[in-house]
C-alpha cells in the first residue's frame, strides 16, 4: 500500500511535465473515443425522429381497422433541392384539433408557413429565391423533435383546400422499431473504430513512455536502494493510474466542450445535433475504465528492462532486432491472399480453405505490417544515408541506431493508411450495387441545367424572363403504335408493340449539349435502329392516357438517323425510337429542360418561378447523382472523418514523441549547436528522421494494400478498379500530417539547443 | 612551521607577556605540539635581539612577575614581508599556512591575498613540474608526479580554506 | 606583447535572478594556453561560453581578432564556431548515434567537405590521438578516455585557432585525464591554436601558460610565469 502512495507522490511531484503530457494524451483519447462511439447512437436518434414524423395514411395497411380521426389533416409532401441541399415542403390542410407531427405546435393556415431554423435563415438571406416554394408568412419554427438535423430544410405550408394527391393522416410515426443499422454500416463503423483505436493505443502507450530515461533513472535508483521489481511496477502503475484518472476527467471535459463545435464541422447535409452524440452506457463504461487501464498496463509493460536491473541506465550499445525476417509475416499474409486469388474457383469464400485464406491472409498482412515496420524504417535510414548532406547523415544514424523507436512512432500512421486504403478499395462495391448514374450523361450536360416536370398551362414566356435563364426546352413523350391496331395489347408480338418517342425540336436538343447531332429540316428523326413497327411512310396511332389509339399521324417517307452521343439516349432527356418535332405532334405530358448561367441564385430563381410541383421536381444532374449516391457518399464521408480523426490522433502522438525525443537528446543537440551546427541543419535532420521511415513504411503499406485489395476484389467481384487517386491522397495526407506534427516541435529544437543544456545534468 | 613569525604575529594583535603568548599559540596552532615555555622565551630573546620586539614593561598581577612584549616598527615590516611572500613549495606546509591565515585575519590583513599569493606560487611550480614531465623518463615522471600530487593537495586545502574564510574569521574573532 | 586573439571586456551576464558574470575581462593571446580556475558556480563555464560566442553577454564586449563577436548574428557566430573554434566538453561531446569517425568528420561535413575526404581526415586525427581502433564504434561502445580523445580529435580536425575545453578531464581518472591533456596540448601547440581551458583541478590547470582564477563571476587573480 505504501508503495502505491510513494508512486502517487512521485507521480505528482517528480515529473509533472510527464504527468501532464500523459493526462492530455489520455484526455484526447477519451474524448475521441466517446465521439466515435457516439456516432451510432446519433444516427439512431436521427432515424427515430425521421420515423416519428412520417405519416400513416387513413386506409393504409398500418391503419387497418382503426377509425379515422375525427379532425381531419391532409398532407402532401414534396422533396426537392435548394442550393445543393435537400428541401422538403409539406402542404397541409388541417381541421382544428387535429393530430400534430413532432416539432410543430400548430398547423399553418392558408398564407402561413412553419419552417425549420435553417430554412428560416435561407428565407431571410435569399428572400427572392424561396417564396414560390414556401409561400406565406413564416409564423413559427419547427423544433428539434421534428427535424433530422440542425441544417435540414423543412417546411409546413398551409393550404385552404387539400392538394390534389394529399392523403388523410391516420397517425404520425410508424411506431415500428426502426431497423438496426445495416450490416455494412456496422462493419464500417467497427472497422473505423478499430482504425481509430490503433493510433489511440499508440498515443496512450507513447505518452506513458515519455521521458523514459529520466523515469528509468529514478526507478533504477529505487531498485538500487532495495525496491523489489514488484514495487517498482507498482510505482509505475500508480503513475499511470494518476494520469489515467486525470485524463478521463479531462477527456470528459474536452468531449463536453468540443462536442458542439465538432458536430457543427461534420459534413452531413442535415447537420448533427450535438445532444444526439451520446455514447451508450456500455461504451462510456468501457472507455472510462478501459483507457486508464490501458495507461497503467502500458506504463508497466514499458518497464521490463528497468525492473530487471538496478543498473537500469545501460550503455547505448547497438540495438539489434530489425532484421529482414520481419518481412516474413506480411509476405506470408499476402502470399495467402495470392494463393486464394489463383484458386478462387476451387475455394470460393465460404468454403473453409477460402475463408481461412481470406481472413488469415488479411489479418496476417495487417499484423505483419506492424512487425515489418522496424525493418522498413531501417531501409528508410539506409536510403537516407546515401543522400549527401549532414542533416540526412545525422537522421540516418539516429534511425539506424534504433529502428524500432523510429518504427514505433510511425506504426500507428501506417496502419491507418493501410486500413483507409483497404476501405477505399472496398467501398465502391457498395456504390456499384446501389447506384446507376450514367457518368457520360452527367459529363455532357452543362452545369446549371435543370430538368423539371412540366404542369399544364405553364407560363413559358414569364419563365424565360427570369434573370440568369438561357433557354427553356419543352420535351414530351408519347407512345406510337403501328397501323392496324386500335388499342395497346400486351399479347401482340414484340415487333408490333407500341414504341415510345421523344417529342422535342432537334435544334433545341443540339443546342443543349453544344454538339452537331445531325439535325436537318426533317421533323421526324430515328433515335436508334430497331426492327419493327414504326416504318417510314406509314400511318401510326398515338396512344391516349386510357391506352387507346386517339390521334393518328403519318410518318414521313424519309427519316434520318441522329448521331446521339453515348449516354444521351435513354437518359432522362431522350428515349424511345423516334424524335418528333412538336409541330408534328404536340407534346402531351411534357418536361422542361432549362439552362441557366449556372449561378446558384439563377437556379433558385428559376425554380421559384415554376409551380410548386415542377419546382420541387427540378434538379440538376449533379443533384440527381448526389441523391442517388447518397448512401455511398455517406460511407465515404464516414471514412474521411475517421481518417482525419485517426490522422489527428496519430499526429498528436507523433508530436509528443518527437518533442520528448528532442528533449531527451538536448545535451547532444546543445553540443552540436555549440560547435557551430546551424539550427536549420538540426531541424532538417529531425524532419528527415521522421520522414524517411514514414515514406518507406507508407509505400510498403500501400503496396500491401494494393496486393490485398486486388486479391480480395478479384475473388469477390467481376469488375473492379483500384482507387490509386484516393490512395495517393491518403498517403499524402498521412505524410503531410506527420511532417506538420514534426514541424510543430521544431521550435523546441531551437529552445533545447541553447547552451544552458550543456550545464545541467 | 615558523614559530618566530607566529609569535610576532600574535604580538602584533596585542602586546602580551610570555605565558599569555604561549597560551594563545597553543590554542590556535599547538594542539598537537604545544610550545615549551623555554622555547617561548628563547624565541622572544632572539626577536628582541633582532629589534623586532621590545619589552613594554614588567607587572605582577597576583602571581609571578610578568614581562610584557610588543612589536616594533621593524617587526611589523618583517611581518608584512612574511605575509606577502608565499612559502616555498615544501612538504608539510599546512601549519605555517594556517598560522598565516589566522594571523592575517586577527591582524586585519587581507587573508585572501595571502591565499592567492600562495596559490600562484604553487601553480607556477606545478606548471614547471608539468612542463618537465614531457619527454622525461618514466622514473623521473613518477617522481615529478609525486611532487605534483602533493602540491595539488596543498592547493585543495587552500581552496577549501578560501571558501570558508568568513567562518574562520568569525571563529578567530570570538 | 602581440595583439590578443580574443578579448573580453567587463562582461556581465545573469540567468534570471542569479548573476553568472559580473565584470569579467580577459585577453587570450595567439597560441596561448589559458586556464580558467575556480570553484563550481564561479562563472568560469559561462565566461568560456561568452568567449566562444555560444552565449551573448548582457553587457560588455567580446572581440575576436579585433572585431565584435557579441553583436554578430546567430548564424555568423555559428559559422565562426564551426570554422575557427573547436570544443571539448566534459559530457556528451559526441553524438551518440554516430561512429567515432563520423563524429570527427562532422565539423568538416558542416563546412561543406565531401563525406569521403572528411572521413579520411577524421581517420588521420583518430590515428594521431591513438584511437583509430574505435573509429567505427559509437560513443556508447567506447571507454570514457577514448570518447574524450575522439572529442579532442573532433575539436582539432577543422584546424581551429582556439580550442575551448570545459572540464575536458572531469569525468576521467587522473592517468586518462593526463593522457587527454597531453594529446590536446601537444596537438594544439603543433597547430598554433590557443586553448581556453576551464577546470577546477590544479593539476590540469598546470598545463596552461597562464592561470586565471574566477570568483563570483569576475577575475580574482591571474598567475603568469
Amino acid at each position: 500500500m505504501s508503495t502505491w502512495r510513494l508512486g502517487l507522490r512521485l507521480a505528482l511531484q517528480a515529473n509533472r511535465v510527464r504527468l501532464v503530457a500523459t493526462s492530455v494524451a489520455v484526455s484526447f483519447t477519451v474524448a475521441f473515443l466517446l465521439g466515435a462511439l457516439g456516432a451510432l447512437p446519433a444516427r439512431q436518434a436521427k432515424l427515430d425522429r425521421l420515423d416519428a414524423r412520417s405519416t400513416v395514411s387513413v386506409g393504409s395497411m398500418a391503419s387497418k381497422g382503426l377509425p379515422a380521426p375525427a379532425a381531419k389533416v391532409l398532407i402532401q409532401s414534396y422533396d426537392g433541392w435548394y442550393r445543393d441541399k435537400p428541401l422538403t415542403v409539406r402542404l397541409v390542410t388541417a381541421e382544428p384539433g387535429s393530430l400534430l407531427p413532432p416539432g410543430l405546435r400548430r398547423y399553418p393556415l392558408l398564407g402561413e408557413a412553419v419552417v425549420s431554423p435553417a430554412l428560416a435563415a435561407a428565407l431571410r438571406s435569399h428572400p427572392d429565391e424561396l417564396t414560390g416554394r414556401v409561400p406565406g408568412r413564416v409564423v413559427g419554427t419547427i423544433t428539434e423533435e421534428g427535424l433530422a438535423g440542425p441544417h435540414e430544410l423543412y417546411a409546413y405550408v398551409g393550404m385552404a383546400t387539400p392538394p390534389e394527391y394529399a392523403q388523410q393522416v391516420q397517425s404520425f410515426g410508424s411506431r415500428h422499431q426502426s431497423a438496426k443499422a445495416p450490416i455494412e454500416l456496422r462493419i464500417a463503423a467497427w472497422l473505423g473504430a478499430l482504425g481509430l483505436l490503433l493510433p489511440v493505443l499508440v498515443l496512450v502507450a507513447t505518452a506513458t513512455r515519455l521521458s523514459a530515461s529520466s523515469r528509468d533513472r529514478r526507478l533504477s535508483a529505487l531498485r538500487l536502494v532495495g525496491a523489489t521489481p514488484r514495487q517498482a511496477r507498482a510505482i509505475s502503475a500508480a503513475e499511470g493510474l494518476v494520469a489515467g484518472i486525470a485524463g478521463v476527467a479531462g477527456g470528459l471535459g474536452v468531449f463536453w466542450v468540443l462536442r458542439g463545435p465538432a458536430c457543427a464541422l461534420l459534413p452531413f447535409p442535415e447537420g448533427v445535433y450535438a445532444q444526439d452524440l451520446v455514447p451508450g452506457p456500455l461504451s462510456v463504461t468501457a472507455v472510462l475504465f478501459g483507457v486508464p487501464l490501458l495507461a497503467v498496463v502500458s506504463a508497466v509493460v514499458s518497464l521490463r528492462k528497468v525492473v530487471l536491473s538496478p543498473l537500469g541506465v545501460r550503455r547505448s550499445a547497438r540495438v539489434k532486432g530489425a532484421g529482414w525476417w520481419r518481412l516474413v509475416p506480411v509476405a506470408t499474409g499476402l502470399g495467402m491472399l495470392v494463393v486464394l486469388r489463383l484458386n478462387h474457383q476451387a475455394w470460393p469464400p465460404g468454403t473453409p480453405p477460402g475463408t481461412t485464406l481470406l481472413l488469415g491472409g488479411g489479418g496476417l498482412t495487417l499484423l505483419g505490417l506492424a512487425i515489418a515496420a522496424p525493418a522498413m524504417s531501417r531501409l528508410g535510414g539506409r536510403l537516407l544515408h546515401r543522400l549527401p548532406g549532414v542533416s540526412s547523415g545525422l537522421a540516418a544514424a539516429r534511425i539506424d541506431a534504433d529502428p524500432s523507436a523510429s518504427a514505433r512512432v510511425v506504426t500507428g500512421m501506417v496502419l491507418v493508411v493501410f486500413a483507409a486504403a483497404w476501405l477505399l478499395a472496398f467501398l465502391p462495391i457498395l456504390q456499384a450495387a446501389r447506384v446507376n448514374v450514367d457518368d457520360s450523361f452527367l459529363k455532357m450536360v452543362p452545369k446549371g441545367t435543370l430538368t423539371a416536370s412540366s404542369t399544364p398551362h405553364l407560363d413559358l414566356a414569364g419563365l424565360r424572363s427570369v434573370p440568369g435563364i438561357r433557354s427553356v426546352l419543352p420535351v414530351g413523350d408519347d407512345y406510337l403504335t403501328p397501323p392496324g391496331w386500335t388499342s395497346d395489347d400486351g399479347s401482340r408480338p414484340a415487333e408490333l408493340q407500341s414504341r415510345s418517342t421523344t417529342i422535342a425540336t432537334c435544334a433545341g436538343l443540339a443546342a443543349l449539349i453544344h454538339r452537331d447531332i445531325g439535325c436537318t429540316d426533317a421533323k421526324v428523326y430515328r433515335l436508334q435502329e430497331l426492327p419493327g413497327a414504326l416504318r417510314a411512310g406509314t400511318e401510326v396511332g398515338v396512344l391516349n392516357q386510357a391506352g387507346a389509339v386517339g390521334q393518328r399521324i403519318r410518318l414521313p417517307q424519309d427519316i434520318p438517323t441522329l448521331k446521339l452521343p453515348l449516354g444521351l439516349l435513354n437518359s432522362s432527356w431522350v428515349n424511345g425510337e423516334l424524335l418528333i418535332d412538336p409541330a408534328v405532334l404536340p407534346a402531351r405530358d411534357s418536361r422542361l429542360i432549362i439552362t441557366t448561367d449556372g449561378s446558384p441564385g439563377a437556379l433558385e430563381r428559376v425554380r421559384d418561378a415554376l409551380p410548386l410541383m415542377s419546382a420541387m421536381s427540378a434538379s440538376t444532374p449533379a443533384e440527381q447523382a448526389s441523391g442517388a449516391a447518397r448512401v455511398y457518399l455517406g460511407y465515404l464521408r464516414a471514412v474521411r472523418i475517421g481518417l482525419v480523426l485517426a490522422l489527428l490522433i496519430g499526429s498528436a502522438s507523433l508530436a509528443v514523441t518527437t518533442a520528448d525525443a528532442v528533449h531527451e537528446r538536448r545535451r547532444s543537440l546543445a553540443t552540436l549547436v555549440a560547435f557551430g551546427t546551424p539550427l536549420r541543419v538540426l531541424r532538417r535532420s529531425v524532419l528527415l528522421q521522421m520522414a524517411a521511415p514514414l515514406l518507406t513504411n507508407v509505400v510498403g503499406a500501400l503496396a500491401a494494400a494494393a496486393v490485398a485489395s486486388a486479391c480480395y476484389l478479384g475473388v469477390t467481384q467481376d469488375a473492379w478498379t483500384l482507387p490509386w487517386g484516393g490512395w495517393g491522397l491518403t498517403a499524402l495526407a498521412a505524410v503531410l500530417a506527420v511532417l506538420l506534427a514534426t514541424a510543430a516541435t521544431l521550435p523546441l529544437v531551437s529552445a533545447v539547443g541553447r547552451p544552458e543544456a550543456l550545464r545541467a545534468e | 612551521m615558523s614559530v618566530p613569525h607566529t609569535l610576532l604575529g600574535l604580538l602584533e594583535v596585542r602586546a602580551r607577556h610570555g605565558y599569555d603568548l604561549k597560551r594563545a599559540y597553543d590554542a590556535h596552532f599547538g594542539q598537537d605540539r604545544p610550545l615549551k615555555p623555554g622555547q617561548v622565551y628563547a624565541t622572544l630573546g632572539r626577536l628582541e635581539r633582532d629589534g623586532f620586539v621590545v619589552v613594554r614593561g614588567t607587572g605582577r598581577e597576583g602571581g609571578p612577575d610578568r614581562t610584557t612584549y610588543a612589536v616594533t616598527a621593524e617587526g611589523v615590516t618583517d611581518l608584512d614581508r612574511w605575509f606577502a611572500e608565499p612559502e616555498g613549495p615544501a612538504a608539510y606546509l599546512q601549519p605555517v599556512l594556517f598560522a598565516k591565515v589566522v594571523l592575517a585575519l586577527q591582524s586585519g590583513r587581507d587573508a585572501v591575498q595571502v591565499l592567492d599569493a600562495q596559490r600562484a606560487e604553487h601553480l607556477v611550480t606545478m606548471r614547471d613540474l608539468t612542463a618537465r614531465k614531457s619527454g622525461a623518463d618514466l622514473d623521473r615522471v613518477l617522481g615529478l608526479d609525486f611532487a605534483l600530487f602533493h602540491l595539488e593537495a596543498d592547493l585543495r586545502w587552500l581552496e577549501h580554506t578560501a571558501a570558508r574564510l568568513e567562518r574562520l574569521a568569525a571563529e578567530v574573532a570570538s | 606583447m602581440t595583439e590578443p586573439l580574443l578579448t573580453a571586456r567587463d562582461l556581465h551576464l545573469s540567468f534570471g535572478e542569479s548573476s553568472a558574470l559580473s565584470g569579467a575581462s580577459i585577453d587570450v593571446a595567439p597560441g596561448e594556453v589559458l586556464a580558467l580556475l575556480g570553484p563550481s558556480g564561479s562563472g568560469k563555464s559561462t565566461l568560456l561560453h561568452c568567449l566562444a560566442g555560444i552565449l551573448v553577454p548582457d553587457r560588455g564586449e567580446v572581440r575576436y581578432r579585433g572585431s565584435r563577436l557579441d553583436s554578430l548574428s546567430d548564424d555568423l557566430r555559428s559559422e565562426l564556431r564551426r570554422g575557427d573554434f573547436g570544443f571539448v566538453f566534459q559530457f556528451g561531446s559526441l553524438v551518440p548515434e554516430l561512429t567515432a569517425v563520423e563524429n570527427v568528420a562532422l565539423p568538416l561535413r558542416l563546412s561543406g567537405h565531401k563525406r569521403r575526404t572528411a572521413e579520411a581526415r577524421a581517420l588521420e586525427w583518430l590515428e594521431r590521438l591513438e584511437v583509430a581502433d574505435v573509429a567505427r564504434k559509437r560513443a556508447g561502445e567506447m571507454s570514457g578516455g577514448q570518447g574524450q580523445r575522439v572529442a579532442v580529435a573532433r575539436a582539432l580536425v577543422a584546424g581551429p585557432r582556439v580550442v575551448f575545453a570545459d572540464e575536458p578531464t572531469g569525468a576521467l581518472d587522473s592517468l586518462n585525464g593526463e593522457l587527454v591533456m597531453d594529446l590536446l596540448i601537444g596537438a594544439a601547440r603543433e597547430q598554433g591554436a590557443s586553448i581556453v581551458l576551464v577546470t577546477h583541478e590544479p593539476r590540469i590547470a598546470a598545463y596552461a601558460d597562464r592561470e586565471v582564477v574566477i570568483r563570483d563571476g569576475a577575475l580574482a587573480a591571474t598567475v603568469t610565469a
